[in-house]
């Protein structure tokens, strides 16, 4: 609320005649019949309180309010009122906008006629639904809770995980047109202090009418928005949320978002997952090191099958070669084109798949991949193959855990796959070799983007490409950039012993 | 001339020179090495190349030395330093129209790759473009980008080492003998074959600034050089025991003709993908002697870094597309190892005078303020 | 930015407009040649040209076809052969090239030579002659379940390399061993009996001319002296007498010839020049095998009887290596490298090839062999 206190207004609205307050507030509010009102006199004072129905809970009105007011015999103004109602939270309010900005977001308004303020009571009631189990990021192991949309309940989560007295929630005000609550969220213990600056500032900087959701946040702080790379983490799992804070990076909840922002953000922790975590370490190895592999199948496979058609035939084994010229041969379309429509093709039974409600989507996953699979090779529209390389390269980009990327990556293969029919292994290469440049390019939140490959930090590649045994690896990444390197004392005992001793 | 401060952000460590030193040696040339060095030498080739390393440590070692005489400076600024402002100027445009042409032999002869084993009816303006947009771009983001690129180049590009495996399986050991028969007019011969390809070490004098911890850079250039001296020595013992001695004569680029062999399961022919990949290990060279044009040019005539970047990468580009015959590229790759042999090899001992008077300055300074 | 996005978009849309500038090959709209048969065509000094391909088609499953062309050089075969075909005949995925026998006794290396300057051919294609016309043996018909003739004989090829019945013949290694000064090519026959083409022989090279030829077995005491077996197989015969000792009491004797089957042989192979003035070799080998089959019950539990058998072992391939080695001075090829070997040593001016042809009539080589057997199955 740091922007609005700064408002100050010019001259005292009150005090005024109770009716006319009561016309004004309905006139604020456009005559709206949901701003209901209530006047009654007590000890020949005349009173109103004032409240928009759905935004508050009634019962505490007529309970703490109301009903204290009524039943004490006392004279009332606006200290003992104060003074005696059993809320928190009250303001003395003097003028109509800010009555009017009070109401809105869940205060009643409380007016003794006569008297220099207006008493506003926070008593909001906000719809919201209870925390659930995480749908984009679904994990089989392991914590189960996700955000809601409600701050409140996030950031309790958070406080909840994150048992620390170091733990900071810095509050900043986000909109021009609907304001909106973001919370930067860092272990000041931990956290790197010039990241924590950078962010603030960036906050601080932000002008914009409204931010719709953390995700949106992020691409507008994001250190470069013509890239394809998403740079900030945006994740709705609190135990990776937390996890992240703890080891060093720094966090954004915005209000009205089911997810949180962390950065800086580095290319490898879009291809981990807690579940890596919570797994043992070698299968967290082996599954981290199978994602990178999917990501790099998934943008080569279609383009080498486009380049070795087209061009280079000559690296097809024989073998293959002969399948592969038949089921090619009843293809009206070039390789290039083929390749196109196929892919586009599972775009589309993706997206429509993402669109319909769960149960249609279920029949929809059946009908493209198995109907109209069948039926695209016997009408000769592609390839057999074509089909299965374009089947798992999708299926790749899909175990990479964060939606973001698997996007990004997913898209990027229409470039390369033009790339690959326009100048075969050439065009293939050029691209790699732009992404990589790009790729090294990129920073997030001012921290090089590709660490922990460069710049090259070899104690951060646990944790990043793999995943050493708790025990082995008690320091934080360095790439944080930490205040307290280390995790935990190594463990003592660590002396090799004799086989028999 | 300004001494130049670095921020702290642009600094590199100093093992870095490790990678990007050896990057930098190793490109185009390596390819057609073996064959320039055993016409010379024969089956002795390891003899040259192990005293072209061993003269590249002395140079690296007097560069290094000068290099730390005068702390905090490159190249340009060690020139005017010890030179004057007007001689300094001259030596540093004839560095960077040195550098230039090494940036234009290492587009022309992977032009040559490109059309001779994948698009023989690719253009060579077109090759050239590709090239020249993917150095834009590195070179754009500044030395960061430049020595990361480079880096992670090399790191997707070293492995293709463990591919010489196969041949390796068929190499006739009595190719190698007798040995010592070499005489020393060939060994003279066979050095300065290898000190054209040696060449891009040069990199340190610009580099030496962005250094953060200046005290190792001498132990990792030389690590630097025994690497690429290992790695030449490597690739061309093996063609010399894979090939007969006459084949390899009339190989103009043995070591792609060795990846011939190799086929995977899923790809029967390795060296297409060679010569495409090798684009990953040309590229460093490119990328960082554009950096060096470029940032020479800012340094010595005080231009925009990123226009002189831009009328390079033009002047490249209409370079390529002109002279593209044959012929013309070796005339252009022999004229710049001989003048990479004087501005490489021998310019560092001319600043070794330099350097020392520049150090007994500091002594006597040093010795007047204490 | 804003400059960088147009930078962009104008290179892209430069980029796409010239995309026609590279050949494309399309993979259903090529014949894509997997074998060359090369012959003396009638008029002697033409040639013919047999091209084995595939032809992609949705219909027919069976994808090969076959060009017979004439002309004077490859380039013009290959010209010629493209005129017959509706399909672009490309040669990248070349995998075998035979010699005819008049083609192959008139030397080959003019044919060789363009395929080796060719970037596009793999130095893994095999070469091979056939003492049949290559017409012949490349249009048989039964080429097992394999796609065409070319994949067939690769496959064939490749099998016998494998089990250490072939040596390894590419363009690469045939190239390699024209051009080393004191070594000749074995080149594999290939003809074509019973509508099936089979491996038949070797042929000895003189350098690029086919001048003679060896039985298949013999390639065993080749390889022996020039590589590292692993999988060795050897068959030997010798007179039973000398066994008779030691033969099992109740058995008697079949016949006066004892067969015997030695496997997986490794072998330790030292070849070494002795005296180098007057090319004196030595050549020490020792090799390890299983023994597994044996025609007569002879006591291998016996310590003599054991020594003994090694004994004739050891002598037999002695001589049979000593006549491979008269044989190769007859045909005055070196096909086991001899000379090689003496370059290595020979310090100061080299050789010509001339030179060692003459100096290959005078070398005197003595074998020795020592056969360790290992084991003899699962009974003494």
């Amino acid at each position: 609320m740091r922007r609005r206190s700064r408002k100050k207004t010019s001259s005292s609205y009150f005090p005024c005649e109770i009716d006319k307050f009561a016309t004004d507030i309905k006139d604020f509010f456009q005559s709206s019949p949901d701003v209901s009102s209530k006047q009654f006199e007590h000890q020949g004072q005349k009173i109103i309180v004032i409240f928009i129905n759905y935004m508050v809970k009634k019962e505490n009105i007529y309970k703490h309010i109301i009903h204290v007011m009524q039943q004490s015999d006392e004279e009332w103004n606006t200290e003992s009122l104060m003074n005696k109602i059993p809320i928190s939270g009250g303001e003395l309010r003097s003028s109509l906008k800010e009555i009017g900005e009070d109401l809105m977001m869940g205060s009643v308004a409380i007016y003794i006629e006569g008297q220099e303020h207006c008493i506003t009571y926070g008593v909001p009631q906000l719809e919201q639904r209870e925390p659930e189990r995480a749908e984009t990021e679904s994990l089989i192991f392991g914590p189960q809770i996700a955000f809601t949309e409600s701050i409140q309940t996030n950031l309790n989560i958070i406080h909840w995980r994150l048992d620390n007295p170091s733990l900071v929630t810095e509050k900043f005000i986000v909109g021009n047109e609907i304001p909106t609550e973001v919370r930067l969220v860092y272990l000041k213990s931990i956290a790197d202090d010039e990241n924590v600056k950078e962010m603030r500032r960036r906050l601080n900087k932000l002008q914009t009418d409204d931010v719709l959701e953390s995700s949106v946040l992020t691409q507008y702080i994001e250190d470069n928005s013509y890239s394809i790379f998403p740079q900030l983490y945006v994740t709705e799992l609190p135990d990776r949320f937390c996890y992240e804070i703890k080891e060093g990076k720094i966090g954004v909840m915005v209000d009205k978002s089911p997810s949180g922002v962390i950065a800086p953000t580095n290319f490898f922790s879009f291809f981990e997952s807690t579940e890596d975590l919570y797994t043992r370490w070698n299968m967290g190895t082996f599954i981290r090191f199978m994602r990178l592999i999917a990501m790099f199948l998934s943008i080569t496979l279609t383009p080498f099958y486009v380049a070795a058609i087209t061009f280079h035939y000559e690296i097809i084994p024989t073998a293959l070669l002969v399948s592969l010229g038949h089921s090619r041969s009843r293809v009206p379309f070039p390789p290039l084109l083929e390749a196109l429509i196929l892919e586009f093709l599972i775009e589309l039974i993706r997206e429509a798949g993402a669109r319909l409600p769960t149960k249609v989507g279920q029949t929809m996953g059946i009908v493209g991949g198995i109907v109209i699979g069948q039926a695209i090779v016997q009408a000769g529209f592609t390839s057999n193959i074509l089909i299965i390389i374009v089947a798992l390269s999708a299926l790749a980009s899909f175990t990479i855990p964060s939606y973001l990327m698997g996007t990004a990556i997913r898209i990027m293969r229409f470039p390369l796959i033009i790339m690959a029919g326009l100048w075969g292994v050439i065009g293939i290469f050029y691209s790699y070799a732009l992404i990589l440049i790009h790729v090294v390019k990129l920073q997030s939140l001012k921290r090089p983007y590709f660490s922990p490959i460069y710049p090259f930090r070899y104690k951060d590649l646990d944790n990043s490409i793999l995943r050493l045994p708790f025990l082995q690896s008690n320091y934080r990444a360095a790439s944080n950039m930490p205040k307290d390197k280390k995790r935990f004392e190594e463990p003592s005992n660590t002396k090799k012993r004799d086989i028999e001793e | 001339m300004k001494s130049l401060s670095i921020p702290k952000e642009n600094q590199i460590k100093a093992w870095y020179l490790f990678i990007i030193l050896h990057t930098m040696q190793v490109g185009v040339g390596m390819a057609g090495y073996p064959r320039l060095v055993f016409m010379e030498a024969r089956q002795d080739s390891w003899i040259p190349i192990i005293i072209t390393g061993l003269i590249l440590h002395l140079v690296i070692a007097c560069m290094v030395f000068v290099l730390n005489s005068f702390e905090k400076e490159d190249l340009p600024g060690i020139l005017t330093k010890s030179m004057g402002k007007y001689v300094g100027l001259v030596v540093s445009s004839l560095f960077v129209i040195y550098f230039l042409l090494l940036f234009l032999s290492v587009i022309a002869n992977y032009i040559e790759f490109v059309q001779v084993f994948i698009f023989p009816q690719m253009k060579s303006w077109f090759i050239g473009l590709l090239l020249l947009t993917l150095v834009w771009y590195a070179v754009y983001g500044g030395i960061r980008v430049a020595i990361g690129s480079s880096f992670v180049f090399f790191l997707s590009s070293i492995w293709m080492v463990g591919l010489l495996h196969k041949p390796i399986t068929q190499i006739d050991s009595r190719n190698y003998f007798p040995m010592f028969q070499v005489g020393l007019d060939e060994i003279y011969q066979g050095v300065l074959i290898s000190s054209y390809t040696f060449l891009g070490f040069e990199l340190l004098w610009m580099v030496y600034p962005f250094i953060n911890d200046k005290k190792r850079v001498g132990r990792y250039s030389q690590f630097a050089i025994v690497f690429t001296v290992a790695m030449y020595l490597l690739t061309t013992m093996v063609a010399i025991g894979y090939f007969s001695p006459r084949q390899l004569e009339e190989k103009v680029w043995p070591l792609l003709t060795l990846f011939k062999v190799i086929s995977f399961p899923m790809f029967e022919r390795f060296d297409i993908l060679a010569v495409a990949l090798w684009i990953l290990v040309i590229l460093p060279n490119l990328i960082l002697l554009a950096w060096m044009v470029s940032f020479t040019c800012k340094r010595v005539h005080g231009w925009k870094q990123k226009y002189c970047l831009a009328v390079m990468i033009i002047f490249s580009l209409l370079f390529v597309s002109i002279f593209d015959d044959r012929e013309l590229v070796n005339k252009l790759t022999d004229f710049t190892g001989r003048v990479g042999l004087f501005l490489g090899f021998g310019f560092p001992f001319v600043l070794l005078p330099f350097a020392i008077r520049q150090r007994m300055k500091g002594k006597k300074k040093n010795a007047k303020s204490s | 930015m804003q400059k960088v996005l147009k930078f962009i978009l104008i290179n892209l849309m430069s980029l796409t407009l010239l995309a026609g500038c590279v050949e494309k090959n399309v993979l259903e709209q090529l014949g894509i040649v997997t074998a060359y048969g090369f012959d003396k065509a009638n008029g002697n000094d033409m040639l013919q040209l047999t091209t084995v391909l595939f032809q992609f088609n949705p219909d027919i499953t069976d994808a090969s076809q076959i060009i017979y062309s004439e002309g004077h050089t490859f380039r013009e075969l290959k010209k010629n052969a493209n005129k017959k075909s509706g399909y672009k005949i490309v040669s990248r995925q070349l995998r075998t090239i035979l010699y005819g026998p008049e083609l192959a006794r008139g030397g080959i290396f003019p044919y060789i030579d363009t395929l080796e300057r060719d970037a596009a051919i793999s130095d893994m294609v095999y070469i091979a002659v056939s003492n049949q016309p290559t017409q012949h043996v490349l249009s048989a018909t039964n080429y097992e379940q394999l796609p065409n003739i070319g994949t067939y004989i690769q496959r064939l090829i490749e099998t016998a390399i494998e089990d250490e019945q072939l040596n390894s013949n590419t363009l690469h290694e045939f190239t390699r061993a024209f051009f080393t000064i004191g070594q000749d090519p074995l080149v594999p026959i290939i003809e074509n009996h019973n509508d099936k083409a089979q491996l038949t022989g070797l042929a000895i090279f003189q350098d690029d001319r086919y001048v003679d030829e060896l039985p298949l077995d013999d390639i065993f005491y080749v390889l022996l002296m020039t590589k590292q077996l692993k999988e060795g197989k050897v068959e030997l015969n010798f007179p039973i007498e000398s066994f008779l000792n030691y033969m099992e009491g109740y058995e008697k004797p079949d016949s006066d010839q004892v067969f015997v089957v030695l496997e997986k042989i490794s072998n330790k192979t030292d070849v070494k020049i002795t005296d180098i003035e007057n090319l004196k070799y030595r050549v020490d080998i020792n090799l390890e095998g299983r023994l597994v089959e044996l025609t007569e019950r002879i006591d291998l539990s016996n310590r003599e009887a054991l020594d003994l058998l090694e004994k004739t072992i050891n002598k037999q391939i002695e001589t049979k290596i000593e006549e491979l080695i008269e044989k190769s001075k007859e045909a005055n090829a070196d096909f086991y490298g001899f000379g090689k070997e003496y370059k290595s040593k020979k310090e100061g001016k080299n050789i010509t090839k001339e030179q060692w042809r003459d100096m290959f009539q005078d070398i005197d080589v003595q074998v020795n062999v020592s056969t360790t057997i290992r084991s003899y199955g699962i009974i003494e």
